[in-house]
């Protein structure tokens, strides 16, 4: 692939230059105010809005004249003044020498970006480049301040969340959440005509909540709708937005893409998805996702996302049913792909998989070993710049993005940007999502089923006996509650160029009552033990109200907790709280609840609180179930603590949605095959079959209730 | 006190803000009781327009309404959803809403003004803004209310959708201090030249086309509850010739281009290769207007919200009935009656209109047509999607496929032009004893003779009106648009009989066809686009005609579409000259000539002096008129239209003895050889407001 290999040497060049040379400088200026470092945060304010205007409740930057965009130029000391009038603090920003943007700059103001572009990721990575090499925090500023009113909003604000992740003298920086930045990604515009409306016309003190629609995107007749709940949910869509700010498949510093086992748990958090969806769809009466896997046939699926682009003011282009991908050819983009590659690509995996063995750029054969396989695989897979042959095995996964997402325009006759497919923060609206990566994940499968079976030794934990799990909730044991509830999200900062003011609105999403496992575990070994937790929940019965074949509901596990446990001597009943979960991130993380948000909303003071946005929604820890009751199997294990641990020191690092997401600067913390006891093949035929001492199952059902609840009214 | 009209006038302000605030640049606020509330501010809303009361400048009290509409069907419509007249279940919302407005009696103007407010609160945007602009336009006592131009209150059925967000900038921006810098549109943003129909995005996209389109559905709405508001005089013949003349000035701006004539969209069970990716987004509903990709096919129509259950096959069957009806020259009544057919009644068949003499049978291929076409994307409301731009009056030529349907449409209404039904003219009906053009030519403004000269032009139009919640203050979008230099027509006529009135009938057409040959007459006749129609005395002898081309009678002025915008055009004499209703309808002046080519293309310049007692119609006092402009196109208010002769005479039937224009050439008649040339520059319009 041409692109592919055009990007690289560039990036190579760019991240020697910072990495001899910067690191010295971080030392010398880490010693910044925080109230400096927290201006920064002030440049997620209002994205479209010139940075001359007010930003956050009461600042306003001071620019150099020289910083003010040409048509503002010869008004600059008029709109200093004017705005100035009425802020209250004003920050004066560095007059700097400004570093060569010429190559971010070649994305115009209004388009569209995303990292599955590959012009866009060279242009992103040199942007990063210059922002992580500024030499302090008030050098960043400026070239903020100068950035901001001139380069694509999406763009910016990408790159400088990138940044400010990664930079040692903005750490402990949190970046505000994307759904309120770009509100547009998340929720069907017609909200924020309303939120005009209001922010115009109703005194800040009348202010009642909008309330986003639900189901406004299909009607009941395409039964794809049923699941449109989870796959338009904010939380869901933010979650896997910030997995891949994460986790970039691409960067000019390669120690932010080469994260310890990036390719595995990339592997795995979309297995995850893919599981969680499934049950989701078996909860609606449809059946698993159909594996999008023959690149010539018809999509059925078509999927109309009625979201506008605030920064490029554009609807996102819809999909009809039955489109097909075509080759594609957009210079603009610098695509040029045809479909036969995408298969030329698979084949090649399968071949790998079939021989158990890459092919390394020099054309020796690199054998897939049982324990860093899937890692390897991964990174070929997704592909990011860690791929140890991306010119033979391309770029399948984000490819398969690029080509559904460019299928109404493939040339660029059009003059149409890409669909929600490719963009991290709305492909997950999609149905087609779901077929295409559980068609990535078939692959993955391919090669788990390769491997051999634990063995009883590597499941069981001699001596420590699990003698019962099971569900303690607010309506009785081993029942699940679920039920749509209301949160409310605030707008005001995603709304350009309305007057100031909180404006909040409301949404509908799922929610299960809060509930404990009680799991007793008894150890006979005679000395303290520790062990690790390990809860995963699965489907039953089948589309067509069958037992469910061992193999199948393995791979349907979802993983629901995992955490590390004393075990002393003797018997012990552990109870655990499932908003304890290490999977998902508390509501708080997503949605920031207004109550309890330190100052006014919109304010610096509470933009910082506590924020580490990777994790799944914990709204969305349990599936919907059905009003009968859903049937689902309970599972727990605990496995020896000695053969799992990884040491660290977690101190200080947001590590409670490891499971999915991993911990910031730190190595995965269980040593196991990520899905472990599930990720491979087993002779068992059922799940009783398959438990050692160590495991214990309950049945259990999820109960759903068709009512709404506000947040907070717990019931 | 402000006057009633005035305050009618900002009823137009700024659709989609509620009433609360204030209207208009002046800074006005209608004062509001309790009555003219709606759910959302049912509340607040006295505290708040009490407040914005203090600010106000002036303040509109309102009469109260001894009874209140109850607009049963109106009402259902959403406030943020999108209005079709061509849907049925919307068009009777709308005859609801005008019977309404109409029935108030004449000159209670208070209580019309009340009505209208409360109508205005409570009902979809675009409704109101259809209904209310029948209504003024169709009363007796609001005939002096203008027309607000439609692209300057709902701005984003004519423009980029990127145009706001940089609009809304400006607004706030500016309202500091910063120079109000006009927004560049760019011309090519919907396509590129990779799709070889973008070629013609200029003319299908232009500002003033659709909003020529737009109008002549307000001024001939297909339905209402008082039939006199549909029943004009020869609407059906209006409603064929002029999109005749659409699809003739199309085809010939395709050969500008090097692109054949348009196909027909015939056999409706094919995919249509044209795609159309319109890239506007709507301010009411808050969505972007569905693109129709390349190679979609119809699909039956089954959406109860809109009130359509229609199939490929009606459509079929009803085709079926009208094409019998022009075979066998005989309309069936729905009491079982037959009529011949003429074509008036076919306009109104195939339109349809309520007076189609029998809607069961000939059903309404025109309008089912649109909606087929606009809702390809979501025949079954499963995805809740709205209607693309084919369904919208005022977006609807926009799309390539709009000329596909026009032309099938056409094609039926010249099948009935070619058939024995219709007569050729006799050479008495197209002679002219003792009048015999000597010459005729066009002069160019910049001195050339015989040759047209286009060239871009970019204009400002001011958004603010339709730019909902954000600062006061004008803030202007920038076209780029065809244009042409002034010309003048010159025509010499020896008149050997005594001195008589004649109407001058002046035609342009291209020499040759797509593949460079010359045309037989029975092909170019429909490639004849009318530039100008005017009744002049003559007197016994020489005569010299010399005719401005910004007097064309197909045409509306240049400051209809894009207003003076200057210093000089903020006067208000000046604006009350171009204010009056009709002229809104009308081709706009700045298409009025052919695109050419920058090599020059050949034109077949025709012009005939036609005997004036054949043409004359019996109209009560013309000087009345308040608004003449465009009557070829649009007929005149309230009165018959002003040429007796089938329209697109003589061309408008095959000539039973020419094979081609040379044949037909009458002493009365003149060819002439012109070649229109584009210069391919751009120039400010110097009625920006800054350049």
């Amino acid at each position: 692939m041409a692109f592919s290999l055009t990007g690289q040497p560039a990036f190579i060049e760019f991240s020697r230059a910072n990495f001899f040379f910067f690191p010295l400088q971080y030392l010398s200026n880490t010693k910044m105010s925080d109230q400096s470092r927290s201006n920064l945060l002030l440049f997620f304010d209002r994205p479209t809005e010139p940075c001359f205007m007010q930003k956050g409740d009461d600042a306003i930057f001071q620019l150099p004249d020289n910083f003010y965009p040409d048509k503002y130029k010869t008004v600059s000391s008029t709109l200093a003044n004017r705005f100035g009038e009425n802020a209250q603090r004003s920050i004066p920003v560095r007059n700097i020498a400004l570093p060569d943007l010429s190559l971010p700059m070649e994305l115009p103001y209004n388009d569209q970006f995303s990292l599955f572009v590959p012009k866009h990721r060279k242009m992103a990575g040199k942007l990063i480049d210059i922002f992580m090499g500024m030499r302090d925090v008030d050098d960043l500023q400026s070239i903020c301040s100068y950035c901001q009113m001139r380069l694509n909003p999406y763009m910016f604000n990408y790159c400088l969340s990138v940044a400010i992740l990664h930079r040692e003298d903005t750490k402990g920086l949190n970046i505000p959440t994307f759904a309120e930045t770009f509100p547009d990604k998340f929720m069907d515009p017609k909200v924020f005509r309303r939120a005009r409306e209001v922010s115009t016309i109703v005194p800040v003190g009348n202010r009642l909540p909008l309330v986003i629609p639900q189901n406004y995107t299909a009607a009941d007749s395409d039964p794809e709708q049923r699941v449109a709940y989870f796959r338009e949910d904010i939380g869901i869509n933010l979650h896997h937005w910030h997995w891949h700010l994460v986790y970039p498949f691409d960067a000019a510093d390669r120690a932010i893409v080469n994260k310890d086992r990036r390719g595995e748990l990339f592997y795995y958090m979309h297995q995850q998805i893919i599981a969680r969806y499934s049950a989701e769809r078996l909860c609606n009466n449809l059946g698993r996702p159909k594996r999008y896997n023959d690149f010539r046939s018809p999509i059925e699926e078509g999927y109309f996302p009625k979201l506008d682009s605030q920064v490029a003011s554009r609807a996102w282009p819809p999909r009809f049913a039955g489109s097909t991908i075509r080759d594609i050819d957009r210079p603009i983009d610098q695509i040029r792909s045809d479909v036969s590659q995408l298969e030329i690509w698979r084949d090649r995996f399968l071949q790998a998989i079939e021989t158990m063995s890459v092919t390394l750029p020099n054309g020796r054969q690199m054998p897939l070993d049982e324990e860093t396989g899937i890692d390897v695989l991964g990174n070929l897979m997704e592909s990011s710049i860690i791929s140890r042959n991306r010119g033979y095995y391309g770029d399948l996964h984000n490819m398969g993005h690029v080509f559904i997402s460019y299928s109404h325009d493939p040339d660029h006759r059009n003059l149409e940007q890409f669909g929600v497919m490719g963009d991290s923060a709305t492909a997950m609206r999609d149905p087609i999502f779901y077929r295409w990566h559980a068609y990535i994940d078939d692959i993955f499968q391919l090669y788990k089923n390769k491997l051999p079976p634990y063995p009883a030794e590597r499941l069981d934990f001699p001596g420590i006996r699990v003698s019962s799990i099971g569900i303690e909730g607010s309506s009785g044991a081993n029942l699940l509650n679920t039920q749509w509830e209301q949160s409310t999200v605030e707008l005001g900062r995603g709304l350009d160029f309305t007057p100031r003011g909180s404006v909040l609105a409301r949404f509908t999403h799922l929610q299960h009552d809060e509930f404990n496992y009680v799991i007793d575990v008894n150890n006979s070994s005679g000395s303290d033990m520790m062990g690790t937790v390990r809860i995963f929940m699965a489907p039953i019965l089948d589309e067509g109200g069958n037992q469910l074949s061992f193999d199948e509901q393995r791979r349907l596990m979802i993983e629901l907790d995992k955490f590390t446990e004393a075990l002393p001597a003797g018997t012990r009943t552990i109870r655990r709280r499932s908003l304890d979960s290490s999977v998902t991130i508390p509501y708080e993380r997503t949605f920031r609840n207004q109550n309890t948000r330190p100052g006014d909303p919109g304010s610096a003071q509470s933009a910082e609180f506590d924020f580490c946005g990777c994790g799944w929604p914990h709204h969305m820890l349990i599936p919907k179930g059905t009003d009968r009751g859903y049937p689902i199997v309970v599972f727990c294990m605990i496995s020896n603590w000695n053969e799992d641990r990884v040491i660290q020191d977690l101190v200080g690092s947001c590590n409670d949605a490891a499971s999915y997401c991993g911990i910031r600067d730190r190595k995965y913390p269980d040593r196991r095959s990520m899905g472990y006891p599930f990720d491979r093949p087993t002779p068992a035929s059922s799940i009783t079959d398959f438990m050692t001492p160590n495991m214990a199952v309950q049945q259990c059902t999820i109960r759903f209730t068709n009512a709404t609840r506000q947040r907070g009214q717990q019931g | 006190m402000v006057d009633v009209v005035d305050s009618l006038k900002l009823l137009f302000d700024r659709p989609n803000e509620p009433m609360l605030s204030p209207k208009g640049d002046d800074n006005t606020l209608f004062q509001l009781t309790e009555q003219f509330l709606n759910e959302d501010y049912m509340n607040n809303g006295i505290e708040i327009n009490n407040r914005y009361g203090e600010m106000a400048n002036k303040v509109i009290p309102l009469k109260e309404l001894s009874q209140l509409p109850q607009f049963n069907l109106a009402r259902r419509l959403p406030a943020d959803a999108e209005f079709s007249t061509f849907l049925p279940a919307h068009q009777e919302m709308a005859d609801e809403v005008i019977d309404e407005l109409l029935s108030v009696p004449e000159n209670q103007l208070q209580d019309f003004l009340s009505l209208c407010v409360y109508a205005r609160v409570n009902l979809n945007p675009q409704l109101f803004n259809y209904c209310y602009s029948v209504a003024l336009m169709h009363r007796k006592d609001t005939k002096n209310v203008p027309i607000q131009n439609f692209a300057e209150t709902f701005p984003s059925k004519f423009m980029d959708s990127q145009v706001f967000a940089q609009a809304r900038e400006s607004a706030a921006v500016s309202a500091q201090g910063a120079p109000r810098v006009p927004i560049i549109i760019p011309r090519d943003y919907t396509a590129t030249d990779l799709d070889v129909e973008h070629r013609l995005a200029y003319f299908r996209e232009d500002i003033g086309v659709n909003l020529h389109h737009w109008h002549w559905h307000l001024v001939y709405p297909f339905s209402a509850r008082q039939r006199q508001v549909v029943d004009k005089d020869r609407r059906g013949e209006l409603f064929f010739y002029m999109h005749q003349q659409i699809i003739a000035r199309y085809n010939g701006e395709r050969l500008n281009n090097a692109l054949a004539r348009v196909k027909k969209f015939s056999n409706w069970d094919e995919p249509i290769p044209e795609g159309y990716f319109p890239k506007l987004d709507s301010l009411t509903t808050s969505r972007g207007w569905p693109p129709r990709q390349a190679n979609m096919v119809w699909q039956n129509l089954n959406r109860p919200i809109d009130g359509l259950n229609i199939t490929v096959a009606d459509m079929q069957r009803w085709r079926r009935n009208v094409e019998e009806a022009i075979a066998t020259g005989i309309a069936q009544r729905a009491d079982g009656t037959t009529q011949a057919l003429d074509i008036d009644t076919l306009g109104n068949i195939i339109e349809s209109s309520i007076l189609s003499p029998n809607p069961q049978l000939y059903g309404a291929l025109h309008n089912n047509g649109h909606s087929f076409a606009a809702y390809m994307h979501d025949p079954t409301h499963r995805y809740l999607e709205s209607f693309s731009v084919m369904a919208d009056e005022a977006t609807t030529m926009r799309d390539p496929f709009f000329y596909r349907w026009h032309a099938f449409v056409d094609d039926l209404f010249q099948r009935f032009k070619e058939s024995t039904h219709v007569r050729s003219y006799t050479r008495s009906e197209l002679e002219n004893p003792g009048v015999q053009i000597t010459s005729a030519r066009v002069e160019s403004s910049t001195g050339g003779q015989n040759t047209l000269n286009t060239f871009w032009t970019q204009s400002d139009v001011d958004l603010s009106r339709g730019l909902d919640f954000s600062n006061r203050g004008p803030v202007y979008a920038r076209f780029t648009h065809l244009n042409h230099r002034p010309f003048q027509y010159v025509i010499d006529v020896n008149n050997t009989g005594n001195a008589r009135r004649t109407t001058v009938r002046i035609f342009i057409a291209p020499k040759f066809d797509e593949r460079n040959l010359p045309w037989a007459l029975s092909d170019q006749r429909k490639m004849f686009i009318e530039m100008d129609k005017f009744v002049i005395p003559l007197n016994a002898g020489q005569n010299t005609i010399v005719r401005q081309s910004t007097q064309s009678s197909v045409t509306i002025p240049f400051e209809q579409t894009f207003r003076n915008l200057s210093q000089q055009g903020n006067d208000p004499r000046q604006t009350d000259l171009t204010s009056f209703n009709y002229c809104g309808c009308g081709w706009p002046q700045h298409m009025l000539v052919p695109k050419g080519t920058e090599a020059g293309t050949q034109y077949d310049l025709f012009v005939m002096l036609s005997n004036y007692d054949l043409d004359s119609v019996n109209n009560p006092d013309g000087s009345t008129l308040s608004c003449v402009e465009a009557s070829s196109f649009c007929g005149l208010k309230d009165k018959l239209y002003p040429d007796r002769r089938s329209m697109g005479y003589p061309f408008d039937r095959p000539s039973s003895t020419a094979a081609n224009i040379q044949d037909f050439i009458l002493p009365n008649m003149f060819r002439q050889d012109i070649t229109i040339r584009l210069q391919n520059v751009t120039e400010q319009n110097p009625k920006n407001p800054t350049n």
